[in-house]
């Protein structure tokens, strides 16, 4: 297991350094220089800009500083707020940043998966009902139909028409402000689990070792929570790798929708002020987190699946 | 095995229905037939006979849309229309069943300890200590080596042949009055099937065991069989005992079967078959479903043929049987 | 909506009769009939109704701002009194246009990409799905906004930007397709006998994708569609006065006190989307009946 876990962290480091070449080489091919648009600066500043952000250095030098910057945890320092550092910016003190993101994707995560699995679960026991139906065109609508549309109708219907919720801000965190932005986002993902647990408990039950647990006069019961049940979540478990990306940005979207304070203002900003720095940081933030998500949805695949532990 | 005693199985007027798209599709058709404490029964047909889903039936295993009806009298107690939860309390413990496929008729999730023993702890409330010691026996009675290590491993760690032997094992725990084996032979190796059988007649004799064994292979019945159900298109067209359907079978769909055993002793350039393709369910010729592949075949195949008693114990189903009519 | 993976087993014999039977299933499929009528209703709609319009688009009037909807107004006006109607159908062609200019794309680099990597196979394989792997693992939308940042903001370069990430899953589902087309007789047929590669994979492989790259093509116009539309939530892409479909949502959303400016852009891109939904299930039920 521990082997499994380091070997597969190894993988993934060649991975996320080709990332980081990516983004550094698309950044530092880009014409000009990122000061260009700013108010006549007098050469002696510019001078010490250049300096301050390394751009006086030749290219593969910059890059090892770079590398060296994030070894160290360090994203470099912002391009708009000169100075500031951008660890600063994405991880700050008080709630904001990339905290508010990470908590939006997170609640979304515990919500969404156990109850998507529950609901395709029961969904596909109860094939053909009424339940299974809302399950499937759920499914249909909300894969076609993107938080986009779905957020602002919401805030239009439940924030502006009918005043239950507040349309926007974090408050404190509260419950209230966070209900809509997160409903939204569960709307986006569970009937996507719900439909793939849906399925692969009914192709589970089918199976040719579900009808030799039946032929043993097994009760209901132990043969859905001890045969039928492990089989069935492991296509909703590799279905969360690619997920996680998709709630992270996804999150990210629902932040301008609701006006909250994360990631989604920060990239919004830097693209409007070109802050490249800014947005290198947030690309390889994101990228860190999917690959990392992904490793552990391997291990957790590995832990259920006894077929890939050698 | 006089006729005056109780049948361990007497299956009466059997249908099984399923209900498909462009309606229902009958796959099998008032089947009728006892089965007698220490018998080995083959149940003989190809693809589509029916054969296997009269087995389902009697485990209560058919699919979502399959629909039974008819009388199951096992120990004398009627199968047809119980609760599960009562027929839990039978199959698996009087009744047990093995499958054609051991590739996949083992939980791949599941240690075989764990689908072993929860088998004793459930119908004999054994312990788990003991459920594990009483499987390993079992598993080392079918030659499975290093049973004591092995029993903690998974399924795909085993190769066909022992899964089966697996199979076999798990089904015989409970020392089960009744074994219903659905061509367990046929998904594997000719030298391992020898094995198989051989090993299944050793159990017969062992434990006392009745047999129903499901075949299309006429070689493996007149190795291992006492008495044959021939089954086609859903209909029983002979039954007899082994002797009688080697040596006086009335049905020419028998007679066709037995051609098809390639024999060592006469020299042939081609291997027989039966002409034709097997039945389609949804299109059945009225009267006999073999008429279409029949080389005896007359204007009278297509009325409706009653069972003909020929002998005691030999029916047959065929407008050229002479006896009397059931 | 993002990194949905759409998995499809199209192993069929591709002949004439074939298509027919495909079309034959398609055209029973009322649901997805009619998804086909209502794309090719919008679409006129968003090539005709500018055209023909007494308005223009950009037509600002002082004295119309905010109205409801109204026979004059069908969909009402904006806060610059603009009629939101004229508006809906004209960012509804240039999402269009973006949408199957960057599906276009997606579709050729995926398949060349993914057909070349399948046919030719070996190291080029492993180095090309690597990649693959590579780009995968970067969240599209920041990198799309990392692109639009440093190459400018323009209606063009969104596209590019759009294309540029989202041919990743149709060159992996064409490379599976790929490798088990390769293994087929009539494939391996024509290796045998000398023919180019090149010419093999034009003749044979391509074709041979066909069914898995029309249902593809009807799941990546909308994704295309998303994707521009979430730029524009980010204030990339299409720029005032011009409109999309993204825009005129991320602006009823700023307004929510006219309904109107919210319901007609969101009501629109969702029948679109239900639209392309249900016509590429009804090409895959139709392609791969079971």
């Amino acid at each position: 297991m521990l082997k499994f876990a380091i070997k597969r962290t190894l993988v993934a480091i060649p991975t996320l350094l080709a990332i980081i070449t990516l983004v550094f080489i698309l950044v530092h091919m880009t014409p000009g220089n990122p000061f260009d648009g700013e108010r006549a600066l007098s050469p002696e500043a510019l001078k010490s800009l250049m300096t301050q952000y390394r751009l006086n250095l030749p290219i593969w030098q910059q890059y090892l500083l770079y590398l060296n910057d994030l070894l160290h945890g360090s994203f470099g320092i912002s391009m708009k707020y000169l100075g500031q550092s951008i660890n600063g910016l994405l991880f700050p003190d008080n709630m904001g940043g990339f905290w508010v993101t990470l908590r939006l994707s997170i609640y979304t995560m515990v919500i969404a998966v156990p109850s998507g699995i529950i609901l395709g679960a029961y969904a596909g026991l109860h094939k053909n009902s009424w339940f299974d139906k809302i399950v499937v065109s759920s499914n249909i609508f909300f894969t076609a139909v993107p938080t986009m549309v779905t957020g602002p109708l919401a805030v239009l219907i439940l924030a502006v028409t009918l005043r239950i919720f507040p349309a926007g801000g974090w408050g404190d965190g509260d419950f209230q402000h966070l209900f809509l932005p997160v409903l939204v986002l569960i709307l986006a993902y569970l009937p996507t689990i719900a439909f793939v647990m849906r399925g692969s408990i009914i192709d589970v039950l089918n199976s040719n070792y579900i009808r030799t647990a039946r032929a043993k006069g097994l009760p209901t019961k132990t043969i859905l929570f001890k045969h039928a049940i492990k089989p069935a979540i492991l296509p909703v478990i590799s279905l969360l790798g690619p997920m996680f990306a998709g709630i992270l940005v996804g999150a990210v979207v629902t932040e301008q929708i609701f006006t909250l304070p994360g990631l989604g203002v920060l990239t919004t900003n830097a693209a409007t002020n070109r802050d490249y720095n800014m947005i290198m940081a947030i690309t390889i933030l994101g990228s860190i987190l999917t690959i990392v998500f992904n490793i552990i949805v391997d291990l957790l695949y590995m832990l259920l699946d006894p077929k890939i532990k050698q | 095995m006089t006729e005056k005693k109780i049948p361990l199985l007497d299956v009466r007027n059997l249908s099984v229905e399923f209900k498909v798209q462009d309606g229902m599709v009958k796959a099998v058709n008032g089947l009728s037939f006892k089965v007698y404490d220490g018998e080995i029964i083959g149940i003989v047909g190809e693809s589509g006979s029916g054969k296997s889903q009269t087995m389902l039936a009697l485990m209560g295993l058919l699919a979502s849309n399959g629909k039974i009806s008819g009388s199951v009298k096992f120990m004398g107690q009627e199968l047809v229309g119980i609760s599960t939860s009562k027929l839990n309390k039978i199959r698996g413990d009087k009744m047990a069943m093995i499958f054609q496929d051991p590739m996949t008729s083992l939980n791949p999730y599941l240690k075989i300890s764990s689908q072993m023993t929860e088998v004793l702890m459930l119908h004999k409330n054994m312990s788990y200590k003991d459920a594990l010691a009483e499987s390993i026996k079992m598993l080392e009675r079918v030659k499975i080596p290093e049973a004591s290590n092995r029993i903690h491993l998974y399924p795909h760690e085993f190769s066909g042949g022992m899964r089966q032997r697996v199979m076999i094992a798990m089904s015989l725990l409970t020392k089960p009055k009744l074994l219903i084996a659905d061509e367990p032979t046929t998904a594997l190796d000719v030298t391992v099937q020898a094995q198989i059988l051989e090993l299944l007649k050793e159990l017969r004799k062992e434990f006392g065991m009745t047999i129903i064994f499901i075949t299309h292979d006429m070689g493996v019945v007149a190795n291992l069989c006492d008495r044959v159900n021939v089954m086609y298109g859903g209909w029983l067209m002979e039954t007899a005992s082994i002797n009688t359907i080697f040596n006086n079978s009335v049905h020419p769909y028998t007679q066709a079967l037995l051609a098809t055993i390639p024999s060592l002793d006469t020299h042939v350039e081609k291997l027989k078959t039966i002409p034709g393709e097997p039945p389609n369910l949804l299109q059945l010729p009225t009267g006999c479903p073999f008429q279409p592949r029949c080389s005896q075949a007359n204007h009278l195949c297509s009325e409706s043929i009653p069972l003909r008693r020929v002998e005691p114990r030999h029916v047959v189903k065929c407008v050229n049987a002479q006896g009397v009519v059931l | 909506m993002f990194g949905k993976i759409n998995t499809l087993n199209l192993d069929i014999p591709k002949t004439k009769g074939f298509w027919l039977s495909v079309f034959a299933r398609l055209s029973r499929n009322k649901l997805a009939m009619t998804s086909g009528l209502i794309i090719v209703i919008l679409t006129l709609m968003c090539i005709f109704v500018p055209m023909v319009s007494s308005v223009a688009f950009d037509k600002t009037d002082w004295g119309q701002i905010m109205q409801t909807p109204s026979g004059q107004h069908w969909f009402g006006t904006d806060s610059l009194g603009r009629d939101l109607f004229v508006r809906c159908f004209i960012g509804g062609r240039i999402t269009f246009e973006i949408a199957f200019a960057a599906a276009f794309v997606v579709l050729l680099v995926g398949i060349f990409y993914g057909a070349i990597a399948g046919y030719v196979g070996g190291k080029l394989d492993t180095i090309m799905m690597r990649v693959v792997d590579v780009l995968y693992g970067i969240p599209f939308l920041f990198f799309c906004i990392l692109l639009i940042t440093l190459f400018g903001n323009s209606m063009a370069l969104s596209f590019v930007a759009i294309a540029a990430i989202s041919w990743l899953d149709m060159s992996r589902i064409v490379r599976g397709q790929t490798l088990s087309i390769k293994h087929k007789e009539f494939v391996e047929a024509a290796m045998i006998s000398g023919v180019s590669n090149l010419k093999i994979i034009t003749r044979h492989v391509i074709p041979n994708l066909l069914g898995v790259v029309i249902v593809y093509a009807a799941l990546t116009v909308p994704n295309m569609i998303v994707m521009s539309a979430v730029l524009s939530f980010f204030g990339l892409g299409v720029t005032e006065p011009m409109t999309s479909w993204g825009l005129l949502i991320s602006d009823g959303a700023q307004n929510m006190q006219a309904w109107w400016l919210l319901l007609f852009p969101a009501g629109l891109m969702i029948i679109t989307l239900l639209s392309f939904a249900f016509l590429a299930n009804g090409l895959r039920d139709a392609l791969d009946p079971r």
